[in-house]
């Protein structure tokens, strides 16, 4: 079951915003080792994080919390009372909050649905991530330890290798004809592989054909000077950027009201694409989001981006710009005061991402030091050792020797 | 697009277009205004002395007559407050610039830590004095460049000077730990240069102000309210929207650039004695071809230059284009040259995700032009290390040496940091699991570097640091028109 996305925004009381945030703050600090949420006991999340929306203009500001996690959202919400002794200090300050009694109907109640919601890897439980991490550095080490290090050193295995390939593959007719019989199931498995694939890259081909005009710039550039950026904001922002391999990112934008309904559209293809079309790891060609999402808020008034991304801002704009433009286009041109240029006119497009972009107090990963592609990776490397490991077998076999 | 003209080339400072290959000694004076007035006048005598990138002149013999000194001349952020120019002017600088190389986030960003950390540096740290300008002297020898010096320095200049590095470049083009510098440069579109590979030449705007970049557009340039430039010195910003009409705002930047300092020090007995350590033979002892292969698996290139990519068991000396090569055909998962070797990070050419053409383009547009230099006696016989001599009983002398690196850049953020930050010191860097750049990276004995080879990987473990930062900063290179206008 593919992990889920959980936002929930409430109302901060009013006069409450400055001691929650510190006191947010302090935990984001301490990620690890605060007692206030024991993150490190979690085994059910992969990403969290609370961020203070400060808004004036709508009345008041409001305290966002998402999340991404495995299994249930009653199981989720257990593992969570029983990890986090701060959650009253810091849903008590909000407003509706009456305990952890009645959490779940409080998470329930201001519970906001994703209208498009991308998982790299699909499959990947946090359990299964951190068992393939472990598996991978423990072979690494294992190889690493001088004498394997010696015996693997390039002169003394493949002689050994080339004669093991060379022993003739022995098997009664019976298991001949079982294996024969395997090897055309496998390959029109194959062929329907092929099949899958190709209708799969057609219908990514048509999805493009059909956004693209709507991603298109509607003026080349509007040639700014580096004068306008908030730089007090932009230095908030950095301030909790780099702390781990992965980076959180929250944006929120007006929605024009003429144009709710292609945005929605717009959403649900991203949406289907995400989930159906783009190969694991991937959304729009970029390869370094873990997960993704785009919250419709406010009676249709606002959109909320969230997203758990790989390495520095920099290189994630530049990824937008550089892979994923007529895409991110096609969303965030229904939105106010998005650049006419889109975001090919970078120095626009980055100065709406940071004029637009919330911090995050407090953001956990359950993996801090794997990427999207270290992930797939280590899945290939655990999958590929363990598809035709038998335990009793092997053992069988290492006891003749 | 066309070349620059005669006018833009004679407004342009020379150091963007031309290393100067034939002045080896070089001098960064680094200066304090502390009289505005005066210093304005100073400047004002000093203009007619910079070297811009007008041709050289072709004398009778059909030779180019190459000048016997280079003066060039660079500002920091602090450098534009002492002469007080208008808040409205100096907000439009970059941001980057506008706080300076020596920040928290930066620091970390850059991997300025520990030992590498602002507070123990010679030049541009947290601890030494502020730095206003960067006088730069590339000349025939150290005599000649501090007679200049004394004659561009007179008593009333209204700077003083506060510190002063001396650089090198060696004939054979070696750095300090034995291995050819000189050959991955991007061309400018428009120089006029016979291309080497189209992939090479990158766009005019992503090195000079006011040219088109790799995003095909006008990079922002600091700017100047129409009504502070009185005497119409400056040019009018260009838009590319007609309909807006002219600009309430005078172009500063057209022509100039930004400039990076960073002193690198360089452990070059450090770096010999644990490639001695790793690249031993079968019988433990270290081995001369085996330590020259990881040393070259390090850096990407075979001391001589010769890329691995074309050369993977030996270095090829026949190979004559040394820079003409591409990853992926050949060499995608980094058996000749390992993913986080130096020069396949620093500039990974179509080896970035997607396919080759996509790769090019983010990569194209993160390119830097290096002009620097080497200071300090070399340790070892730098131009031997091709004979299959390697320096095998080394021993630190403790005295400093290393590189002094300038990086020409329009878009320090995304050019200079993106490479140091994404690419160098980034242990995910394309898909690795933990590998810095074993050469710039800021490395911390943490890490490993993978080299790919089969059957099985070879993984060398707990890194260290062979670079360690001791100086630098960010400059602004202006044209000589912007000088001017710094001079009323």
């Amino acid at each position: 079951m593919a992990p889920k996305a959980l936002t929930v925004i409430v109302k901060i009381r009013s006069g409450e915003e400055a001691s929650l945030k510190s006191f947010l703050a302090d935990i984001g600090r301490h990620i690890r080792t605060n007692s206030f949420v024991r993150w490190p006991e979690s085994r059910l999340v992969h990403f969290a994080r609370w961020a203070i929306l400060s808004d004036p203009d709508r009345g008041g500001s409001r305290l966002l919390f998402a999340c991404n996690y495995d299994g249930e959202l009653e199981a989720f919400l257990e593992e969570l009372v029983a990890i986090a002794p701060g959650l009253d200090q810091i849903w008590g300050h909000c407003e509706g909050y009456t305990g952890q009694s009645n959490l779940l109907a409080f998470i329930q109640e201001h519970t906001y649905k994703p209208q498009a919601f991308f998982i790299a890897v699909r499959t990947a439980t946090v359990q299964t991530i951190r068992s393939a991490i472990d598996l991978r550095e423990q072979i690494q080490n294992f190889l690493d330890l001088s004498a394997v290090a010696q015996w693997l050193d390039y002169p003394s295995i493949t002689p050994f290798l080339d004669q093991l390939a060379k022993v003739p593959k022995m098997l009664p007719w019976w298991k001949a004809i079982g294996q024969l019989g395997m090897q055309v199931m496998a390959a029109l498995g194959a062929g329907v592989e092929a099949i899958v694939d190709a209708v799969r890259k057609a219908l990514i081909a048509i999805a493009i054909f059909f956004v693209k005009p709507l991603g298109q710039p509607t003026q080349p550039q509007t040639l700014g000077t580096y004068s306008g950026l908030d730089t007090d904001k932009t230095q908030e922002l950095e301030a909790v950027e780099d702390r781990i391999v992965q980076n959180q990112m929250n944006i929120i934008t007006d929605i024009q009201p003429s144009r709710l309904l292609r945005l929605q559209l717009i959403l649900l293809l991203i949406d289907l694409a995400g989930k159906y079309l783009f190969p694991p790891g991937e959304l729009l060609n970029i390869r370094t989001i873990h997960f993704a999402r785009w919250v419709i808020i406010d009676g249709g008034k606002r959109m909320l981006f969230i997203s758990n991304y790989d390495g520095s801002w920099e290189n994630y704009i530049g990824d937008f710009v550089d892979k994923g433009n007529f895409g991110l286009n096609a969303i965030w041109n229904n939105s106010v005061n998005y650049p006419p240029g889109g975001a090919q006119d970078i120095v626009s497009f980055r100065k709406y991402v940071r004029d637009h972009q919330v911090p995050s107090q407090v953001f956990y990963c359950a993996y801090p030091q794997a990427t999207v592609k270290n992930i797939l990776r280590d899945r290939h490397i655990s999958q590929t050792l363990a598809t035709d490991f038998n335990r009793e077998t092997v053992e069988h076999w290492l006891e003749l020797l | 697009m066309p070349d620059l003209t005669l006018a833009a080339r004679s407004d342009i400072q020379g150091m963007i277009l031309s290393g100067y290959g034939h002045l080896p000694d070089v001098a960064y004076q680094f200066l304090q205004i502390h009289d505005a007035a005066q210093s304005k006048v100073w400047l004002s005598r000093l203009i007619p002395a910079i070297t811009t990138a007008q041709p050289w002149a072709i004398q009778p013999d059909g030779t180019k007559a190459k000048p016997e000194i280079a003066i060039n001349l660079a500002w920091s952020y602090a450098g534009l407050q002492a002469i007080r120019l208008s808040p409205e002017i100096l907000n439009t600088f970059a941001r980057e610039f506008i706080e300076g190389m020596v920040t928290p986030k930066r620091s970390e960003l850059l991997g300025d830590t520990g030992t590498s950390a602002p507070e123990h540096w010679d030049v541009g740290g947290s601890q030494n004095p502020e730095i206003h300008l960067v006088l730069i002297l590339h000349g025939l020898n150290r005599e000649q460049i501090q007679q200049y010096l004394r004659d561009l320095l007179p008593e009333a200049a209204g700077v003083r000077a506060i510190a002063t590095e001396y650089g090198f470049r060696p004939p054979h083009q070696r750095e300090h730990f034995g291995f050819n510098d000189a050959i991955s440069q991007p061309q400018i579109e428009g120089t006029g240069d016979k291309p080497t590979a189209p992939e090479n030449v990158i766009r005019t705007g992503e090195f000079i102000l006011g040219y088109t970049n790799e995003y095909d557009l006008l990079p922002s340039p600091p700017t100047v309210p129409r009504i502070q430039d009185p005497t119409n010195l400056l040019p009018d910003l260009a838009t590319l929207n007609a309909a807006t009409g002219a600009s309430a705002l005078k172009d500063l930047g057209r022509h100039s650039t930004y400039l990076v300092y960073r002193k690198l020090s360089q452990d070059v007995a450090g770096f010999w004695q644990f490639i001695a350590q790793h690249g031993q033979d079968a019988t433990g002892c270290p081995a001369t071809s085996d330590m020259l292969l990881l040393a070259s698996k390090f850096v990407g290139r075979w001391p001589s230059g010769t890329p691995l990519v074309l050369a993977p068991t030996q270095d090829d000396p026949s190979i004559e284009d040394v820079n003409q090569f591409q990853y992926m055909p050949k060499d995608a998962g980094g058996f000749a040259c390992p993913i986080a070797s130096h020069i396949r990070r620093t500039n990974p050419r179509d080896s970035l995700d997607g396919s080759p053409a996509e790769s090019f383009k983010t990569a194209r547009r993160h390119r830097i032009l290096r002009r620097g230099s080497s200071y300090g006696e070399p340790l070892f016989s730098l131009d031997t290390l091709d004979q299959n001599t390697v320096p095998l009983d080394i021993a630190e002398d403790g005295r400093p040496r290393g590189l002094h690196f300038f990086g020409v850049n329009v878009n320090i953020e995304r050019q200079f940091e993106f490479i140091q930050q994404t690419w160098s010191n980034n242990p995910k860097f394309n898909g690795l699991y933990n590998d810095k750049d074993p050469i710039s990276g800021d490395n911390d004995g943490s890490g490993v570097m993978t080299i790919p080879r089969h059957p099985i990987r070879e993984r060398v473990n707990h890194m260290p640091r062979f670079v360690t930062v001791r100086g630098g900063g960010y400059f602004f290179l202006p044209s000589v028109t912007a000088l001017r206008f710094f001079a009323l």
